[in-house]
């Protein structure tokens, strides 16, 4: 299931508090400026820092 | 103590939080209520929201409820039982207090209930729940805490600390309105001890709920029976047969954001 509208109008990066792309289809909410992918458990986006993924470059 | 810690806590005792009584039933969710002032349409944030006692207790009125916890165990648990009632409002995000993933001014209630001791920077946390509300919109809090008697105070401490080793202080009502202050919100109203219905907590179900040792709860029972005066009427012990009966204070505030 896709996160609900309401949620993705309001959620942030937590560290800078930037806006996320989401990726519907690989379950990730995106910050470009951290470079940090957070993942979505069972509909409940995991917007902890320490278990971001860093991404490269 | 460290945030994993407190993480690991929950997630393993998350079911027995999920039936609790005091945590479903408890003075403190209408004291909550009463505090939040709720109206329709209101965009509310549930910090620490463990289970979802409190979301789900929100009238159906309200406009989005997010529930946000540390613990995924605690939210599933939570995300279960909001299936079952057919509650459609809410939703759950892992976050923490310190560094909530919401937007400046999302929302127009931010309630935490029973968790706020838990918070290992309280002043930062309060400044991160200010900040998500919406100019005139409300925090409410009710959390345990002790009166401003240095002996309650530290007995309190040792007690909670013996029963749950995450748990960070209890607050009185001088070092709350502190905080909000700092953070630059206006307290409405404070409520300084309050106290759970039902004649207090049972030690045994307070215990058997976060895992203690048979060794603790012995402990903690010698402490409980052989409190000083002034500690007994704060906590309102009573031996009942093999169980102690007791109550932690808790304080209850509304604060507003200019």
């Amino acid at each position: 299931m896709a996160l609900s509208e309401d949620l993705l109008q309001i959620l942030v990066c937590p560290a800078c508090k930037g806006d996320l792309i989401y990726d519907r289809e690989a379950a990730r909410l995106t910050c470009p400026k951290c470079k940090l992918r957070y993942r979505i458990e069972d509909d409940i986006p995991v917007m902890l820092i320490d278990e971001a993924e860093k991404l490269q470059g | 103590m460290d945030k994993k810690d407190i993480q690991k806590q929950f997630d393993a005792t998350a079911a027995g939080y999920a039936t609790s009584v005091g945590h479903v039933q408890g003075a403190t969710l209408r004291d909550l209520l009463e505090l939040a002032q709720v109206e329709t349409g209101d965009w509310i944030l549930d910090v620490a929201t463990g289970t979802a006692h409190t979301a789900m207790a929100m009238p159906p009125g309200a406009g989005v409820v997010i529930g946000a916890d540390l613990s995924m165990h605690m939210m599933q648990e939570g995300e279960r039982m909001a299936e079952e009632r057919g509650i459609g409002h809410l939703r759950f995000v892992a976050s923490d207090v310190h560094a909530l993933p919401f937007a400046d001014g999302s929302f127009e209630r931010v309630v935490s209930r029973i968790a706020p001791h838990h918070f290992t920077d309280v002043r930062l946390a309060v400044r991160e729940m200010a900040r998500v509300l919406v100019p005139g919109g409300r925090l409410a809090i009710v959390d345990g805490s002790t009166p401003d008697v240095p002996e309650i105070d530290r007995f309190v401490d040792t007690l909670e600390r013996l029963h749950d080793p995450t748990h960070g202080r209890n607050y009185t009502a001088r070092e709350w309105r502190g905080f909000c202050e700092q953070a630059g919100l206006e307290v409405l109203e404070l409520r300084p001890e309050l106290y759970d219905v039902m004649g207090g907590r049972s030690l045994a179900e307070w215990s058997a709920r976060s895992h203690c040792s048979a060794r603790t709860v012995g402990t903690m029972r010698d402490m409980l029976l052989g409190a000083p005066p002034a500690v007994r009427e704060a906590l309102q012990i009573r031996e009942t047969g093999p169980d102690v009966f007791f109550d932690v204070p808790k304080v209850g505030l509304a604060a507003r954001k200019p």
